[in-house]
């Protein structure tokens, strides 16, 4: 697993949302966290804050959705290996092959478990750390 | 020799499939979010008044030529005890703060449902929903017609409606 010290950022634009996931991962050993309610905000928060190393967001959010919040970390040369994991209720196959194409390392769909987002996580650890690009 | 289907029972067919998977995408998110089982009881057409309830989520139905709406209506005691299964969260009150969790709900039963329904041929695309509450509630139109359908769970009872516009 990552390590427990990783700063996490999660986005969602409902707060009740945020603090799920926040309680979740805290279950799983996380605790530094940040947060941002749509994608917009998210992206000033990677901008100026270095040391996030996971992206958890929700992917339909106004202002700046998910998966072009996500098109623009890929395409930004110091945020472009950044994992990134789409906690969402889009489910449909077009949706989740837009974000396999803009480069989403893991897709976890609500309703979810923790072991449905533990399992993600460490999907994404072992392809990004153990075994990275 | 296939016999051709009147246009009245091909969209009969269409709002009961919009219907019962709309029901099956709200079981399924309160069991598996909320650990929370529901039993759906007699589906009704909608009356006049709104129902009884404190807080309500809801969402625009845009599927090319079908408009509607979904809606979920919660009494208090029902959406303070979803909430505490889903958000473990323990309130009294229903506060503003709280009013995204009846709007999660409702994003997370429309992802189900819109998912299954697009395999299906409808073309419903991202929404957003939209909480409405106390007196905001008998405000609410209810000009359209709808289908009713009455939850009975452990977390208290709490109904869903479908409306859609007349001349769909």
């Amino acid at each position: 697993m990552f390590d427990p010290a990783i700063k996490i950022l999660v986005i969602d634009d409902m707060s009740t949302m945020r603090n799920l996931v926040k309680k979740r991962l805290k279950e799983m050993g996380y605790v530094n966290f940040e947060e941002a309610e749509d994608g917009l905000k998210a992206w000033a928060k990677l901008n100026e804050q270095t040391d996030i190393g996971l992206v958890v967001s929700d992917w339909n959010m106004p202002n700046c959705t998910g998966l072009e919040l996500l098109k623009k970390v890929r395409t930004d040369s110091r945020l472009k290996q950044m994992p990134f994991i789409l906690l969402t209720a889009e489910a449909e196959v077009s949706q989740v092959k837009q974000a396999v194409l803009a480069g989403v390392d893991s897709y976890c769909i609500k309703p979810f478990t923790m072991e449905s987002l533990k399992s993600k996580l460490e999907q994404v650890y072992a392809k990004r750390v153990e075994k990275p690009k | 020799m296939k016999t051709k289907r009147n246009p009245e029972q091909v969209e009969a067919d269409r709002r009961s499939l919009l219907v019962q998977t709309f029901v099956h995408a709200t079981k399924k998110m309160f069991e598996e979010q909320a650990s929370t089982k529901s039993t759906m009881r007699a589906a009704t057409t909608r009356g006049p008044l709104a129902p009884e309830s404190a807080i309500a989520g809801y969402i625009e139905l845009n599927s090319g030529e079908l408009l509607g709406r979904f809606v979920i209506y919660l009494p208090k005691h029902s959406f303070l005890t979803l909430f505490k299964n889903m958000f473990e969260v323990e309130q009294n009150e229903i506060t503003d703060d709280m009013k995204d969790g009846a709007a999660e709900f409702v994003n997370i039963i429309y992802g189900l449902a819109k998912t299954e329904l697009n395999i299906r041929g409808f073309r419903f695309e991202p929404a957003f929903p939209k909480v409405a509450m106390n007196d905001e509630i008998p405000k609410m139109s209810r000009s359209r017609p709808a289908v009713v359908v009455p939850f009975d769970s452990v977390a208290g009872p709490f109904h869903i409606e479908i409306e859609f516009n007349s001349e769909n």
